[in-house]
């Protein structure tokens, strides 16, 4: 037995005759280290590739600069500007004009915007490129052009678009492609309402008729019927308060309501005191609290009840945001000392009052 | 007796064998889909930048807390360094966690502190809140003294006090980028199932900083720090990254984590008794989102950064490795259960096991066989040329993993600007595997020896 595993040992270890293990470390040395030499000469090519890329970029921008300058100021012509420069349809080259789009407002950012859109050619073969990252890169510049009527003739519009897609196409003004988008929006179940209302909200309000037409259907999710408050709101579109008795009476769900009752409050509707007052009693917090907040915004005067009221609500956030706006809005009612002294959140009102 | 020597010499040796085999297919798998996972996430760069309106339009209020025990000396640097990150709506937590030294005194004058009040949001248990103040120069930074209870606990409190539906745990000694939480906070706003998201550490050591934020980026001086800059470079790239894509990322660093608020109160808040309190807590809310079937999600970014000091003495960069070895055994073990269970996902199939076999046993069955070949060598059992050729092959593969990651970070971000850098980093892809791994692996062991003896201790 004893002989059998020496044997194997020296074997196993290479000591014997049989060198097959040491033959195939020897392989794996060779191949690993080959392996390795390529690596490290990517690595060094990666490195000088950078570094030339940022040398020519710099030697570019300082040639692009003073051209772009002048076209923002106004002293040359998009035309003339675009015929000086010789990587007009690089993307570095669009790439560092958004720098400045970016940073500008009014005529000096319209006059590089028409700057760019002197590329839009390229850009448009650019969204039918194979290559994702170009069709992507492309895609970014021609929404910052507000040329998004590109998009219909792209590639990526006739598969299910990404949501950068969407993001991208925000700005666009024809219609039937706002509508796709739209649409659209409302398919990506686990990103943030909040996102998605601005992206809305960014599209105008050539969108208010279909946001109220999203909100009367109640096959719609809690999710999406979020997304549309959040975006009417966004919006500031007063006319939509309309079904706020329908809303506030027939929904529910706690979300659905505090986020109706944030619009009144951005809103700042008077009319709807006594639509709002309710809710300073129901039993989820998240509604009490936005309920406390859209009350107080509406009110003239607040009773001493109603003060009690948000300085007893069992949620302390709910007194918080109260004595916030309170001390930001409205005047206080006289109220005794020895009712402040049994609120149960005294201290908040305190460090209001004093 | 002699007998049964060989025959677990023999065994052993196989199992060293499948375990080196294993290990860098592990290795192999990780870096491709890292790679990939690297690659997306360039192209999204591209055009989502970190001031990107639209983003920061929809970005949630986040609360930053820093516990601190006697950082007197850097408290003020850190505070003033995260006051200038760029963000919509944050606000600050230090938290003194009964500092013996001046750290309250000099928080107090330095921000013109006044005692305010903050209502309390959760009640995980703590020890008690001396005091809250509120700085009158900077209205978004308060400070809560409390009796000491440690790290866990000082977080603990901080989460209690935390107003936003987002906090990030920061260690004071970390430097943020100033757009890192408006990098790291992505996640949560394109994925509402986003629980935690967390970014990449970089070493500090010898990098030149103004005011709080980094201005010239070198590769550390010290050889020890040179280590630990190219192990931070293969951990976060290759491992943490492809970990990320398979959603199955264990560790989220303490250093810098973005937390859904509400999840990690249910979930029960930072573990006192635990030494790696950041770990324990990602594989517990692993645990409870896939037990309560709550959809989840726990990212890893890798461009949200921190930078971070690493210790330049052997003897601290011991206790830090005897701690996180120990942080690892306390949150797999207290987490055993999870180990191959497919409710768990990849969590439990893929991340526990390979925690389990190769971070948690690894080193000792690394250290043993080094034990096993110098013995066979010396009773004439093995050949040099053997033992060489077998250590060969398991440095190439090592530095092969490490340039790698290299390559990685040129593809990406680049931040260790000149040729130099590049030709250390390689160099010490090389050298660190002649002592340096080894006695990496040392220190593991004595961690687990420790843990064993349950010697806990943080500070």
């Amino acid at each position: 037995m004893f002989e059998s595993i020496n044997i194997f040992i020296k074997e196993f270890l290479g000591q014997g005759d049989d060198r097959i293990i040491l033959f195939i470390l020897i392989i794996m040395i060779t191949f690993f280290f080959l392996i390795t030499v390529i690596l490290f000469i990517i690595a060094v090519y990666l490195r000088i590739l950078n570094r030339s890329r940022k040398q020519w970029e710099n030697k570019k921008h300082s040639i692009w600069s003073p051209i772009i300058l002048g076209v923002m100021d106004g002293s040359l012509n998009p035309r003339d500007a675009f015929s000086q420069i010789k990587e007009k349809h690089s993307l570095s080259y669009l790439l560092y004009l958004e720098h400045y789009i970016d940073l500008l407002k009014g005529k000096e950012k319209d006059r590089l915007i028409a700057l760019g859109r002197l590329s839009i050619k390229k850009l448009r073969k650019l969204l039918n490129c194979l290559s994702r990252e170009k069709r992507i890169v492309a895609m970014h510049m021609i929404s910052l052009l507000h040329s998004e009527e590109e998009f219909i003739r792209s590639k990526d519009d006739k598969k299910k678009p990404s949501l950068i897609h969407l993001r991208e196409m925000r700005f666009i003004k024809d219609l039937k492609g706002k509508n796709r988008i739209f649409n659209a929006l409302f398919s990506f179940p686990f990103v943030s309402p909040v996102y998605i209302s601005n992206i809305l909200a960014d599209m105008g309000t050539d969108i208010i008729p279909w946001l109220r037409k999203v909100l009367r259907n109640k096959q719609y999710g809690s999710y999406i019927h979020l997304i549309t408050i959040e975006t009417l709101r966004r919006l500031h579109d007063a006319g939509s308060l309309k079904v706020t008795d329908d809303i506030l009476n027939t929904r529910k769900d706690p979300v659905i309501l505090s986020a109706w009752l944030r619009f009144i409050e951005v809103m700042g509707d008077k009319n709807f005191m006594n639509a709002v007052y309710p809710f300073i009693g129901h039993p989820s917090p998240m509604v009490r609290l936005a309920a406390v907040q859209a009350y107080i915004e509406i009110s003239d005067i607040l009773t001493p009840g109603e003060v009690a009221a948000f300085f007893n609500d069992p949620y302390v956030m709910v007194a918080v945001q109260a004595s916030k706006k309170i001390r930001s809005n409205i005047i206080l009612p006289h109220i005794p000392i020895d009712d402040i002294n049994d609120y149960r959140w005294q201290e908040i009102f305190r460090r209001m009052v004093y | 007796m002699t007998e049964f020597i060989f025959r677990s010499i023999t065994v052993f040796n196989y199992i060293v064998f499948i375990y080196f085999i294993t290990l860098n297919l592990w290795y192999f798998v990780l870096n491709i889909i890292a790679y990939r996972g690297l690659k997306k996430h360039m192209l999204r760069l591209k055009i989502t930048k970190s001031d990107d309106q639209l983003l920061m339009k929809s970005a949630p209020p986040v609360t930053l807390l820093t516990p601190a025990f006697n950082e007197s000396e850097n408290c003020i640097t850190s505070i003033q360094s995260l006051l200038k990150i760029q963000y919509p709506d944050m606000r600050i937590l230090f938290i003194n966690d009964g500092s013996t030294d001046d750290t309250l005194e000099k928080m107090i004058d330095t921000f013109q502190m006044e005692k305010a009040f903050l209502p309390q949001t959760s009640n995980l248990e703590t020890k008690p809140v001396k005091e809250i103040y509120r700085s009158k120069t900077h209205p978004d930074l308060w400070l809560i003294d409390k009796e000491n209870g440690k790290k866990a606990d000082a977080l603990n409190v901080g989460i209690n006090y935390c107003q936003t539906p987002l906090f990030c745990a920061i260690d004071n000694d970390s430097m943020l980028e100033q757009d890192s939480i408006a990098r790291v906070v992505i996640p949560f706003i394109e994925d509402t199932r986003t629980v935690v998201s967390g970014g990449i550490i970089r070493i500090a050591n010898d990098c030149t900083f103004e005011n709080g934020h980094i201005t010239k980026v070198d590769i550390p001086k010290n050889l020890l720090a040179k280590f630990q800059v190219m192990e931070y470079l293969r951990a976060f790239y290759s491992g943490r990254l492809a970990w990320d894509i398979l959603n199955a990322s264990l560790i989220i660093s303490g250093a810098f984590g973005l937390f859904r608020h509400s999840v990690v109160v249910a979930a029960g808040g930072y573990l006192h008794k635990t030494i790696g309190e950041d770990m324990e807590l990602i594989v517990r809310l692993h645990k409870y989102c896939a037990d309560n079937k709550i959809p989840y999600k726990i990212r890893f970014i890798p461009d949200p950064i921190a930078w971070t000091e690493g210790p330049e003495t052997l003897k601290t960069l011991g206790r830090q490795r005897d701690r996180w070895q120990r942080g690892l055994l306390d949150s797999i073990l207290t987490h055993i259960n999870m180990l191959f269970k497919p409710r768990y996902g990849a969590v439990g199939l893929l991340a526990m096991p390979y925690f389990f076999i190769y971070e948690m046993i690894g080193p000792l069955i690394e250290i043993m066989g080094y034990l096993i070949f110098f013995f066979l060598i010396i009773i004439g059992y093995a050949t040099w040329t053997y033992v060489l050729a077998f250590l060969l092959v398991a440095v190439i593969l090592g530095v092969c993993l490490s340039v790698f990651s290299i390559i990685l970070e040129e593809l990406s971000f680049h931040r260790y600007p000149k040729f130099r850098h590049l030709l250390q980093l390689i160099a010490v892809a090389i050298i660190e595997n002649i002592g340096y791994r080894q006695l990496n692996s040392w220190w593991r062991i004595k961690g687990t020896w420790s843990f064993m003896k349950k010697k806990q201790n943080w500070y």
